[in-house]
């Protein structure tokens, strides 16, 4: 069989090849997305949600603190989780326009790894660094409340060991459980567009 | 580009939709996900096409958003059903292929489908009558290497639909 064989039998009409109404089109044109970039923006928007509630819970409690150390503390928590916000922000709209018209199969997907990368990136970062200097100020927030030698009295007792092993737990879990839904969701999708663009360069055998 | 309006971008789909609808056969395996991915790629188009300057055909426009989106932007459904409000209501229109003629077509999509997905873009592109020199710019391969993988693709394809597709 040549090419214009192949050819011959592409052009006929195929019942797979159904024609969507006009009606259809427009449901289509109402419809969700289901691309990567959409359900990262999804997600994105779901979290910019809990983000701000979790702000203005922490914004309410600031109001109702006296002045004193706390009160630094808390505002010092404030002004760090709204620049993280705010870079995390802009770096994820990165991928967020991301516009399959703009380049070639090839340049479209070198695009599309670098920006997952760097979302995979700063997500995974924010993350852990996020809780790292949670459990720090957490942990400087009882210091100011008790004070040293009531904070040494208790951490030497069980009920102190069990809240200090309960509290790290609460931040090194979610580093693990946040980077292994990482890999799910997008690591792997990360993984076979590499194999792809090496396609491009080495076509297997 | 002059702002579209949903009526006529629709008409212009309409014209072209059979391009889609090859592009999802050969890039998914079952009737949902062919679907998923039909859906996927028409909303892609409609989000894009303020982006078209008009300056290539629209059919290069749409095969480029189409492979790109089958290849690199689409996941297979794993999760949930997308577009589930959409009811399965075909219309067949023209469709009255004869069955043999219907087997051969659909050989030729299985054959595809064994092909790796970079391969698949070209042979399509090709056999839309592309060329060289288009399916080069659509792909970012270098002609000389798009002429390369054809001759390679073809021996592929002749193996597979003389052995028989799986």
């Amino acid at each position: 069989m040549e090419l214009d064989e192949f050819k011959e039998i592409w052009k006929q009409p195929s019942v797979t090849e159904n024609s969507w109404s006009t009606d259809q089109l427009h449901e289509v044109l109402r419809g969700k997305s289901k691309s990567i970039v959409s359900d990262i923006k999804r997600s994105m928007r779901i979290e910019i949600t809990i983000g701000s509630i979790a702000l203005l819970v922490l914004i309410s409690q600031i109001i109702l603190l006296r002045p004193g150390p706390i009160l630094i503390l808390m505002i010092a928590i404030l002004v760090f989780t709204l620049v993280v916000a705010t870079y995390f922000y802009f770096k994820m709209r990165l991928v967020t326009n991301f516009n399959f018209s703009t380049h070639n199969l090839k340049d479209n997907l070198m695009d599309l790894i670098t920006k997952l990368e760097v979302f995979l990136k700063v997500y995974k970062l924010g993350n852990q660094w996020g809780l790292i200097v949670f459990y720090v100020f957490g942990l400087t927030v009882v210091y100011l409340e008790r004070g040293a030698d009531r904070i040494a009295a208790y951490i030497t007792s069980w009920q102190g060991a069990i809240f200090i092993i309960l509290y790290s737990g609460c931040i090194i879990a979610p580093i693990f459980i946040v980077d292994k839904i990482l890999h799910k969701l997008y690591g792997k999708h990360i993984i076979r567009l590499k194999e792809l663009l090496n396609n491009f360069e080495n076509p297997p055998e | 580009m002059a702002e579209i309006s949903e009526k006529e971008f629709v008409a212009l789909i309409n014209t072209h939709q059979r391009m889609v609808h090859k592009v999802c056969n050969l890039y998914a395996e079952t009737a949902d996900e062919r679907k998923d991915l039909f859906q996927e790629i028409v909303l892609q188009l409609w989000r894009a096409y303020p982006t078209f300057r008009g300056e290539a055909k629209f059919s290069t426009w749409m095969y480029r958003i189409a492979l790109n989106i089958a290849i690199s932007g689409w996941r297979r459904a794993s999760r949930r059903p997308a577009f589930e409000e959409i009811k399965d209501r075909h219309l067949n229109v023209g469709m009255n292929t004869e069955p043999d003629k219907e087997e051969q077509i659909q050989n030729l999509y299985k054959a595809i489908r064994q092909l790796p997905e970079v391969d698949r873009a070209i042979i399509m592109l090709a056999l839309e009558e592309v060329p060289y020199e288009e399916i080069a710019t659509t792909t970012g391969i270098t002609q000389n290497n798009a002429r390369v993988r054809m001759l390679r693709i073809r021996e592929k394809l002749k193996k597979l639909l003389t052995y028989g597709v799986r």
